[in-house]
């Protein structure tokens, strides 16, 4: 009577686990191209501030901190010159950091660094690390609908990261067991597994809070539509405070010298990170600065203050109703710059891991597929192009702003690139090899962090670190791959093919 | 808890990794130790800071885990590569139309319908948590909070079944437990 009962249960089990599997498979062949893209792309995204001054190493820098009154000046400048074109509606002072020593003051109409004085030296031309982070956030897609769209992909990676774990019931007992050197097919499945189990809590984390903020808007607009007549402003308005009624009658420009002082005063253990000038020069104007706060998972608190730059208090991000703090926090969560350096770079590991697990999932499919002789040339060929094309065709987007400058169309570049490759493997999956890819991407890395590194000798020591870490990266495969050229040169290879030697 | 202390716990739940490692394949009690000591120092991590903590906590065992296991490939002895399988003779066949018209309808199933599923439940829900209030900060976030993860727990669930048809099933709970909240909202 057990036995039997035992066996059904096995019965039951093994089918739950054949249909979890069919299941993981299905969402990772409907939604892996776009999974890898995202991760690959998330996790360069963690570095963003790291890349803006290695994509723009030359930019005179403020240094980390911004005077109250610097950060004035650079308000009046920036308002300066705009002069002539229709009035901003809101001016963004971004607060330079350790990470990035750079303050940039941004209108409607453009974007500029400026000194540790306030003054404007050059404009804010960053375009191909905001390129990335556009490919990550909204896949370049007009924003809303990209930011849905990767909030759906988000949902997919959730179910698949179950879905994963539930087709694999042995993933737990052997989840320290890396097969390295077992041939091909065995150590990919073990990388595929140990990675995924050992990223799980990350993998949800992300797949969670990404889902959350691309589908933020479904939610605002379902809410809207229901309770506020469409006015999605009066949704937000309780989680992120609302704006005080326009006034377009001028005015002097706010005091943003006077609301800085205060924070400092009131709350000195806040970091300013963005000060807002909201319809800057008119009579309805206010300013919010927005300030991180040590040790906490918030990406910050809003503090309002009115033109003359007196404090009107806290929206209540850090401290306010449990559905304000949740929502500060995914932001955090989700890029991972709650925890200094270390976190930001446990967080680039981990999104390399998933990108790892995303690339080798769908080539154990296909390797598995093949072994039961079920050929797929084409999708074997286009899945090569999607995991070497994806970074190959963004170095190639960066060496394009070097020639044709910050104004190149860097996403239309890469799409069409990665279409073209594309194309190729259908038409003629011969000529696509993924090792070759692979080569071709690490030579690429490595010709670039080179011409950087001799181009910009001169720049910051972390703009080289940066350059040096592309390089190990990229000479890593290399060295695997010429390692028997390489043996041929080395000095301890003559002596032992010596017939002389005793 | 100042910074050292925030240090020394952080530092244990890495330690615990190292002892789960031990006992994963022998003295099970280690292995059931390091979650122990994990959990303890993950627990006074959150009373500290709250979810700071829990997030730092988490961060620092992934990577104690990945480091064991990367050395784990790392050291992992050569084995012969056996030939590979006999590739069985190549039966490429392009999908049908009904195996197309299934898809299509897994695809259906498993995003609009479940989309909307979990769209009304999530209302039914932040419509009983603000009862009738106006629009405030709990239920507008909880709105932004369920929906993915309800559409994911709806997906997971579809994908668990056999067919389109069987689909349904979890979508159409999730729409009747929609229901069955908003009529006591």
């Amino acid at each position: 009577m057990t036995d039997t009962t035992n066996r059904q249960k096995t019965i039951v089990q093994q089918t739950l686990v054949q249909r979890a599997l069919s299941g993981h498979a299905a969402i990772g062949l409907l939604a892996g191209a776009l999974i890898y893209i995202i991760c690959l792309t998330g996790s360069m995204v963690v570095f963003h501030d790291r890349w803006q001054r290695w994509e723009e190493p030359s930019v005179a820098e403020s240094g980390p901190r911004l005077s109250p009154a610097a950060a004035q000046r650079a308000m009046i400048a920036a308002i300066a010159r705009d002069r002539g074109k229709a009035p901003t509606t809101h001016l963004y002072i971004r607060m330079p950091t350790q990470d990035l020593p750079r303050a940039v003051v941004t209108t409607d109409h453009g974007a500029w660094y400026v000194d540790g004085e306030g003054r404007i030296v050059g404009r804010e031309g960053h375009s191909w690390t905001e390129f990335v982070i556009a490919l990550h956030e909204y896949l370049t897609l007009p924003v809303t609908l990209g930011l849905i769209l990767v909030g759906v992909i988000g949902v997919a990676l959730a179910a698949v990261c179950v879905t994963g774990i539930i087709a694999h019931p042995r993933i737990f007992r052997d989840a320290f067991r890396l097969r390295t050197r077992h041939g091909s097919q065995l150590a990919r499945a073990d990388w595929h597994n140990r990675l995924g189990v050992w990223t799980l809590p990350f993998a949800l984390a992300l797949a969670g809070t990404g889902a959350i903020i691309g589908l933020g808007s479904v939610g605002t607009t379902m809410l809207a539509k229901a309770y506020t007549g469409g006015d999605l402003g009066k949704v937000y308005a309780p989680v992120f405070g609302a704006e005080p009624a326009a006034d377009p009658a001028p005015a002097a420009l706010p005091d943003i010298a006077a609301a800085l002082t205060a924070m400092a005063r009131r709350v000195p253990f806040a970091r300013p990170t963005y000060v807002i000038a909201h319809d800057p020069g008119t009579r309805g104007q206010h300013v919010q600065v927005s300030a991180e706060h040590p040790r906490r998972l918030i990406y910050g608190e809003t503090y309002a203050f009115d033109a003359a730059g007196n404090w009107h208090g806290p929206v209540g991000l850090a401290d306010g109703a449990i559905g304000q703090q949740a929502a500060a926090s995914t932001y955090n969560l989700h890029f991972g710059n709650y925890g200094g350096f270390f976190v930001e770079l446990a967080y680039v590991l981990f999104g390399l891991a998933l990108t790892g697990v995303t690339a080798t999932g769908t080539t154990l499919w296909l390797r598995k597929r093949e072994r039961r002789g079920l050929r797929s040339d084409r999708l074997a060929a286009g899945w090569s192009v999607v995991v070497w094309g994806t970074p190959l065709a963004i170095v190639a987007a960066f060496w394009v702003r070097m020639v044709a400058g910050p104004d190149a169309p860097l996403a239309a570049v890469f799409w069409a690139l990665l279409a073209a490759g594309l194309l190729i493997a259908i038409a003629s999956p011969r000529f696509v090899r993924g090792a070759a890819l692979q080569m071709h991407l690490c030579w690429a890395v490595a010709a670039t962090s080179l011409w950087h590194m001799a181009a910009f000798h001169d720049s910051a020591g972390e703009v080289l670190a940066l350059d040096l870490v592309l390089l190990a990266a990229a000479s890593v495969p290399l060295a695997l791959r010429f390692r028997g050229t390489i043996a041929g040169w080395l000095p301890g290879r003559e002596l032992r093919a010596s017939p002389n030697r005793t | 808890m100042d910074l050292p202390v925030t240090g020394v716990c952080l530092g244990v739940i890495a330690a615990a990794m190292l002892l789960v490692r031990l006992g994963w394949s022998g003295t099970r009690h280690l292995a059931s130790a390091g979650w122990a000591l994990a959990l303890i120092m993950l627990f006074l991590l959150v009373r500290e800071h709250g979810a700071w903590g829990a997030a730092m906590g988490v961060t620092t065992g992934m990577i104690a885990a990945l480091a064991i296991v990367l050395q784990a490939g790392w050291i992992s002895p050569a084995r012969e590569v056996r030939a590979p399988r006999e590739v069985s003779a190549s039966v490429s066949r392009p999908p049908v139309g009904a195996d197309i018209m299934r898809r299509i309808a897994v695809f259906v199933v498993a995003v609009p319908i479940a989309f909307a599923a979990a769209a009304w439940l999530t209302f039914a829900c932040q419509a009983l948590v603000r009862g009738d209030g106006p629009v405030e900060a709990n239920s507008v976030v909880l709105t932004w909070f369920l929906q993915p993860i309800l559409w994911a727990a709806i997906m997971t669930w579809q994908m668990t079944r056999s067919g389109p048809a069987e689909m349904l099933w979890p979508a159409g709970v999730a729409a009747a437990l929609g229901t069955a909240v908003w009529s006591i909202a």
